[in-house]
């Protein structure tokens, strides 16, 4: 049983945390400063050309950045205890997935109409290399966000555990996306957009362990 | 309500006297919110405590900026899904161990401890749990007999398979 006089007496002088805003845009600032040193590091050893992609990619990538963000300022605003953020959460989650899946389906459907998905199956298989990028540009800014959501107080857990790993892993999919020489729909499917997705989706049970302080 | 707001702003600076004010006061309304997902009032208390030592954890969350209430609210409610989704098992489990032991009595096995572990709830209890678990009756049926609501029968009976399991299992 708790009691209140041990809660009382154990009572010391808080630092409150920052408003969850403030919070999402320091983790995707310094997040985005990193995995941009990575991603320039990975650039360097392969000497490809940075910038030389068609303008749609560019698009996808903008839209990609803006709903990684999305998911993050919703796992912040869902860690912190107010009706208001959570409403805000909640709403800023429906639009992250419903734009996440969109492009996926964008994607697949590009992919479909090209008429050579089998074709382009058999020479995705062996590009794994690509999903290491992923996990190495986006593990430890995905790592400093759980431990930045722990501080605070995560409510539902497998919601903010899902959109972490969602919004951690598809901004670095976005790095990732610069170190390939050339745009392919199927590529992007298989070793992007399916692992971020399952990465994502297993998160949902591991969640209650790693965000419980 | 204003005045949560700045009890908690003082307990953040580590005024311990505003901070039980608070801690005493907030106790209705986090009963309140707690008993608008669970009616079962053998676990308000216990969803009480947790509640109480999750703000005390989340006190740094709290924006004195923001309404106390609305926090103390989103900390209740989130505390009383957990405390729900945890013991929901075990609260099962206690009615299977009752209905196990009641099965056992009807075939005259372990009627000394049985009836030992009677003792240890009240008559109405008893009473109820002779109706719901061997007379094989439905709460509500239950409760028209013993002129109870519904609500009071399953609350006694929850606690009756509480304090059963509790003796039965040392």
């Amino acid at each position: 049983m708790t009691d209140i006089n041990t809660l009382v007496n154990s009572l010391e002088k808080v630092k409150t945390i920052r408003s969850p805003y403030k919070r999402s845009i320091k983790w995707f600032g310094l997040s985005l400063a990193l995995m941009l040193i990575i991603t320039y590091a990975f650039k360097y050893f392969t000497q490809q050309n940075m910038f030389a992609y068609p303008l749609y990619f560019y698009i996808e990538n903008a839209i990609l950045t803006l709903v990684a963000y999305c998911a993050i300022l919703s796992a912040f605003l869902y860690s912190s205890p107010d009706e208001q953020y959570q409403l805000k959460a909640k709403k800023l989650a429906v639009f992250c997935s419903v734009f996440w899946i969109g492009l996926f389906s964008y994607c697949l459907y590009h992919c479909y109409s090209m008429g050579h998905i089998i074709h382009q199956l058999k020479n995705a298989m062996i590009d794994y290399q690509n999903f290491i990028e992923i996990l190495s540009i986006g593990a430890i800014p995905a790592i400093w966000l759980i431990l930045m959501l722990r501080k605070a107080f995560p409510t539902h857990k497998r919601v903010i555990g899902v959109l972490t790993i969602l919004g951690s892993l598809t901004l670095a999919m976005v790095f990732s996306r610069f170190l390939d020489i050339v745009y392919e729909p199927t590529h992007m499917i298989i070793w992007r957009y399916t692992p971020v997705l399952i990465l994502a989706i297993l998160s949902y049970w591991f969640s209650d362990r790693l965000l419980s302080r | 309500m204003n005045n949560w707001n700045e009890l908690l702003k003082q307990s953040q600076q580590g005024n311990k006297n505003s901070y039980k004010k608070f801690l005493t006061e907030v106790q209705p309304f986090v009963k309140a919110v707690i008993y608008k997902r669970s009616e079962n009032q053998s676990i308000i208390d216990d969803i009480l405590q947790e509640t109480l030592l999750a703000i005390h954890n989340a006190l740094h969350t709290y924006d004195s900026t923001r309404s106390a209430k609305s926090w103390i609210s989103v900390i209740a409610k989130n505390k009383t899904l957990d405390y729900l989704k945890s013991n929901q098992h075990k609260l099962s489990q206690a009615e299977d161990i009752a209905d196990l032991k009641m099965e056992s009595s009807n075939n005259d096995t372990n009627n000394y401890d049985l009836e030992k572990a009677m003792k240890q709830v009240s008559i109405k209890q008893q009473e109820i749990i002779v109706k719901m678990k061997i007379e094989g009756k439905t709460a509500k049926q239950t409760a028209l007999e013993l002129e109870m609501t519904e609500s009071a029968v399953k609350t006694a009976a929850h606690r009756a398979y509480k304090l059963l399991k509790e003796f039965l299992e040392v």
